[in-house]
Formats: C-alpha cells, structure tokens, sequence
C-alpha cells in the first residue's frame, strides 16, 4: 500500500490529492525563442505524502516548483496544463489569491539559505512576516510565536539568535530559519528545492531529519527537489526522475531505487555515493545534459544512453520519443526497452 | 546584554539595562564611523543646535535697529558687530540660519522620499513606465538646477515655501535614477525571491526589504546633495527669491551685506562661512557614509588576490 493510500485510509475526507498537475510545459515566454524547458509533466502528491523530483541541473526541477506558485523568472511563462491545489485551479488565481497560497498553503525552502534571509532585518523579524502575513498576529503575538518555531527547528537559544542577523548564522542554522518561516502559517504542502545542497554532510542529515520530524507532526505533504539519491531515501515515499523537462520514470521510492528500469535512472544511481563502494571510483555519465531544444525527436536520453545499443533499439529510440510503460505496480518509465508490466488491473 | 529571563528580571533594571546598551552602542558608532563621518556630524550637531536654540542663545533681538551702532566692528557687546540699521549680526545669523537650513533640508527631505520611491516604483515596473519617467529625469538633468529652479519662481513667486517646491522638483531626479539602480540589483537577490515565497505583496516587499537595503548610498548621497542645495538656496535668496524681509536668511544677508563691503567686510565674511561651513560638515558625513558603503579596496585585494572594479563604486557614480 503506498503511503498516500495510507493517508487517505486515515483521513478519508481527503479523497482528493492535494496537488495535481497535468500536462504542464513550460517555455520561454519570447515566441520566436520557442524553447521548452518542461514538457508534458504530471505531478500528483497527496496529503502528507513526500514525492522526490530527481534530476540534474537543467532538468526543470526548479522551474516546475516556482510554476506551482506562478512565480517563473520574466523570461519563462506556463504553456499549457493544469494546476490544482486542493481542488482550486492555481492558474486562474488572483495576486492577492496567490499570496495567501505562498506561504499559507505551500511553503517554499531553497537552497544557499544565507542568501534567502535579508541582511538588514533580524532574523526573529523575517520569521515573524509569515505569521502577521497569514496569521494576522500581532507584533508581540508574533514575536512569541517566532522564537517557539525556531525552537522547534531546533535552533539553540532562539531568544537571543532572533535578534541576531543572518551573516550571524552557519548555513545549517540559516536552512533551519527557513524552514521555520516557511512553516510558520501551517501550510499543507512544504517544496523543498536543494534544502540540503552546500551543506556540511552531518548538517544535511539533521536538515532532512528535521523535515521528517515537521512531516510527521504536521501531516506535511513535501515536494523534495534534489539531484541527490541518498536525500530521496531516507524521506521519500514516490520518487519522480527528470530528465530534459520530462519525467523519465516514477514509482514508490524502494522499487525505483532497487530495480530501476530507465537507464537515466540507472546511472543516476551508479553516479551517486551510495553504489561507490566496491570499487572506490564513482560512476558519471558521459557528456552533458542537452539543451532540451536540440532534440527534435526521438528519446531524450538516447544521446547519453549505452542501453539502446544493447538492446539494438537505438533506431526506434531516434525516431520516436517513448510514452509511458507501467513495468510495476505504480512504477512506469518512458523508455523503448521497458517491457510493459502485465497488471491484472488492465486486462 | 547579560542573558536574563526577561519574566523575572524587573521592569526599571530591564529598562537601566536597555539604556546603557543604548549608550554602549552609541559609543560603538561612534568608533566604527569613518573620520569624516565623525567630523562633520559633531560640526553639524553643533550647528543645529545652536539654530534651535537660537531664540535662547541670540543676544539681541535680529530685527531690533540701533541706528547709533550702525556697521560697528566686532566688540564684546556685538561680537560679530552690526549691519547697516545697527542690528546684531550674530543674532541675525541664528535666526537666519533656520531658514537656510530648514529650506535646505525640506527640500532635501522630499526631494529623497519622492526620488526613492519613484525609483523603486520604476525598477519594480519596468516597460513604459520605468522609460517615461527615466527620460523625464534625464531632461531635468540635462537643465541646470537653478535654471529650472528660477523660472519655477517666476511662475509661482518669490517665499519659502516657493523656495522648496522648484527646488524639490529639479532635485528629485539623482535619487530617482540611484535608487532604480539600487532597486534592479536588490530585485535579483536571492531574499526578495524568498519574502515573494511567503506570500508578501510587492509594496510590502518594496517598504521592507528594497528601501532599507538601499538606504545606505541613498543616505550618503542625500546628505551631499543636501550641502549642494544649502548653496542654491543661499543663491536663491541672494537673487531675493527666498525668504521676503523683514525676516532673512543666510542668502539675503550676503545680498544685503554686499553694498557694504568695503566699509564692513565682516557682514558679507559672517553668512558666507556660515553657508560654507554647514555645507561643508553636511558633505563630510556623506563622504564618511559614501566611504562606508564602498568596499574598501585594500580589503578586496587581500581576499580576491585580484584588483576588482567595485560594484558600490559604480553605483555611487549612477
């Protein structure tokens, strides 16, 4: 049983997923320029349900979590698809209607947290914005709230670190800041965009036990962006990889990580520290990330992929781009070697 | 501060506590501001304070004539001596001073807020909006202040209050142009994306985070523009457009005092290093602020190895 079955198991007036996107792409808002950086991307997390976007940079992890609270860059618009959260249509939002969706609802965190919190205003006050923002508290309601929060995201002597300013503040205690700021209004869902990239390893271990807990104790659905395998598994219940502005593959997090099927997933595996072991060299793949606007057709990956050839499929592989192939139980990738999964649910 | 539980500590040795970490960082500004920071506030502190207390400090009152006395040198009755109706220049100096810097420093004042927020504006709006306006500052530029300044006079009439608004409106524009400048760098950084994230709205961001991040250079280049217009504002007055008499300000005085050169040259001496020396302690807190806010060189060689052009030195010029 996956966990979002769980939830809605123990919550049943939650029937609906919290986040639905469907069809979304998302392209560089000059016509002539043409480029697209996400293609075609459904995305559904439920309510407390921690799904892991997995790619390299370029993928358009982080374009796909700005679009969800319609905050692109100028240069880049939504093309086509369909955002909903908790049934409303994203999209069709008003400014003051989006406001009250960013950081009431949906929290964000990124990474280089030192340069996300502002260097002239204290750190307790930054806090403390969220909550007058979405709580309407006042100043000293406020105030009090903030130094509870970062108490418990474990910040030692919040009294005195509230008034403090953020160059005062090591990277892993910047990150926890953020978090208490993006929590702060109780929010359902939490992105999480690189939260552990730059940090020291034992600071990043702490970070995402520190999610974990925050999941835990708040029913947090979590978007975990990273290019890290071993973040996704310790918090992950689905995983999705991108490759190129696509989801190559997606499943629950033990099947995809063990037996993945798309050879990006694949070697995005051998790449990561955790398969390093045995012979003390670690994996990369060969030659960069395309720019998604090279590839007229065919398979994304196909550039990159020593599969084909093994399988004598490159000539389909440059030809057509594959659709989707359910190899498992909840597990599909797009690849022209993934043999489809006989399940008794299709006929 | 010692680490107390506020709850237990009582209110009057919270509050003693409060005070002499006030005066403890009031010592601490002190020693970290740069020299002419330092020199030029305690001049310009001193020069304020005599001008609000002048109905106070001034020995005599400034229109009170005594024609007996009239032009008479400095002497321990009138120690920077008498004009041509025998009133005390020293007195007239103090409540003249008001105007000068009063008029000054309103126009100042407004010129900043309205330059500031305009920009800011700009930066955040960009398209037609953000070209218009910028060319209307390049054309206000490209006039000379009192040019524009006198031909506003002429159209509303001479007084004060005249006085501030042509000044206001030729003087807007240098804040307008840095503060746009300052507001597109500020606009890209990571903390304003972070407060958009939280739901903040655009003026609430701008109000929180763009203007106190560009408070800085805006602060130092306010107070050296503020010496730049005490000297207008004495020429303005000089040419009659300022303040009417019976009362005066440093600019009329000069004026006033200008026949009588030959026989009295302390009455022109006295206004003009009065305009001179605020003007100058004004332009020495903002060199002190403008030298704080630029990285200093010698700093950036010793960590990047390598002469790099400075960003603040850039902006500073904008």
């Amino acid at each position: 049983m996956t966990s979002e079955a769980m939830n809605r198991h123990r919550h049943p007036s939650s029937t609906t997923p919290l986040l639905e996107v469907e069809g979304l792409s998302i392209g560089s808002s000059e016509a002539e320029v043409g480029m697209v950086v996400v293609e075609n991307l459904d995305l559904t997390i439920g309510p407390g349900e921690v799904v892991a976007l997995v790619g390299e940079s370029g993928s358009g992890k982080t374009m796909t979590a700005l679009s969800l609270v319609q905050l692109l860059p100028a240069a880049f618009d939504i093309k086509n698809g369909s955002i909903k959260f908790d049934g409303s249509n994203v999209r069709a939002m008003t400014t003051m209607q989006l406001n009250k969706l960013r950081g009431g609802r949906i929290g964000i965190i990124f990474q280089q947290p030192q340069a996300m919190l502002d260097p002239t205003a204290t750190v307790g006050s930054q806090v403390a914005e969220s909550l007058r923002l979405h709580r309407g508290l006042d100043r000293r309601a406020a105030n009090a709230r903030v130094i509870e929060l970062l108490r418990e995201v474990g910040i030692p002597d919040p009294v005195e670190r509230a008034r403090g300013y953020a160059h005062q503040m090591s990277g892993g205690m910047a990150q926890r800041v953020m978090i208490a700021a993006a929590l702060s209004a109780d929010p359902n869902l939490l992105i999480a965009d690189e939260p552990t990239t730059g940090l020291d390893v034992t600071v990043q271990t702490q970070i995402l036990e520190l999610l974990d807990r925050q999941r835990r104790e708040r029913r947090l659905a979590i978007l975990l962006i990273t290019h890290d395998l071993t973040v996704v598994s310790s918090l992950a219940d689905r995983v999705a990889v991108m490759y190129a502005g696509r989801i190559v593959e997606e499943g629950p997090i033990r099947t995809v990580l063990r037996q993945p099927r798309h050879p990006y997933t694949q070697a995005l595996l051998r790449c990561s520290i955790l398969e390093a072991r045995d012979d003390q060299t670690l994996y990369s793949i060969p030659a960069g990330i395309e720019s998604v606007g090279e590839i007229s057709r065919g398979c994304r990956f196909r550039p990159r992929c020593a599969t084909a050839d093994e399988h004598g499929i490159s000539e389909q592989c440059e030809r057509q781009e594959p659709e989707f192939a359910d190899y498992a139980k909840d597990c599909r990738a797009r690849c022209w070697a993934v043999a489809p999964f006989d399940s008794p649910l299709q006929g | 501060m010692p680490r107390l539980d506020p709850s237990v500590v009582g209110r009057s040795s919270r509050l003693r506590a409060r005070g002499a970490e006030t005066i403890g960082r009031a010592l601490h500004i002190i020693r970290t501001r740069h020299g002419s920071f330092t020199v030029g506030g305690g001049i310009f502190l001193a020069i304020v304070s005599a001008l609000i207390l002048s109905p106070w400090l001034s020995p005599y009152d400034p229109n009170a004539q005594e024609l007996l006395q009239r032009l008479s040198s400095p002497s321990t009755q009138h120690w920077l001596g008498t004009d041509q109706f025998g009133r005390d220049v020293l007195s007239r100096l103090l409540i003249g001073g008001r105007f000068s810097v009063t008029v000054a420093a309103a126009t100042i004042a407004l010129s900043v807020i309205f330059g500031t927020i305009l920009g800011v504006l700009c930066a955040r709006a960009g398209g037609m909006v953000d070209e218009v306006t910028m060319r209307i500052v390049d054309l206000l530029i490209a006039f000379p202040d009192v040019l524009v300044a006198l031909f506003l006079i002429a159209l509303i009439g001479p007084g004060h209050v005249a006085l501030i608004a042509a000044l206001t409106v030729v003087g807007w524009t240098p804040f307008a142009r840095m503060a746009r400048s300052l507001a597109l760098e500020i606009n890209a950084k990571d903390y304003i994306m972070a407060a958009e994230v939280l739901g903040c709205s655009r003026s609430f961001i701008i109000f929180r985070h763009v203007i106190p991040n560009a408070y800085r250079p805006i602060a130092a280049i306010t107070f050296l523009r503020f010496g730049h217009k005490l000297i207008t504002v004495g020429a303005l007055s000089f040419l009659g457009l300022g303040v009417q008499p019976p009362n005066s300000d440093w600019g009329a005085m000069l004026a006033d005092a200008l026949r009588f050169v030959e026989r009295a040259p302390l009455l022109a001496f006295s206004p003009g290093f009065a305009i001179f020396i605020t003007a100058l302690a004004v332009t020495l807190i903002g060199q002190g602020l403008e030298a704080e806010v630029k990285p200093r060189k010698d700093q950036r060689e010793s960590i990047l190895g390598t002469e790099s052009p400075s960003e603040g030195e850039e902006t500073m010029k904008a």
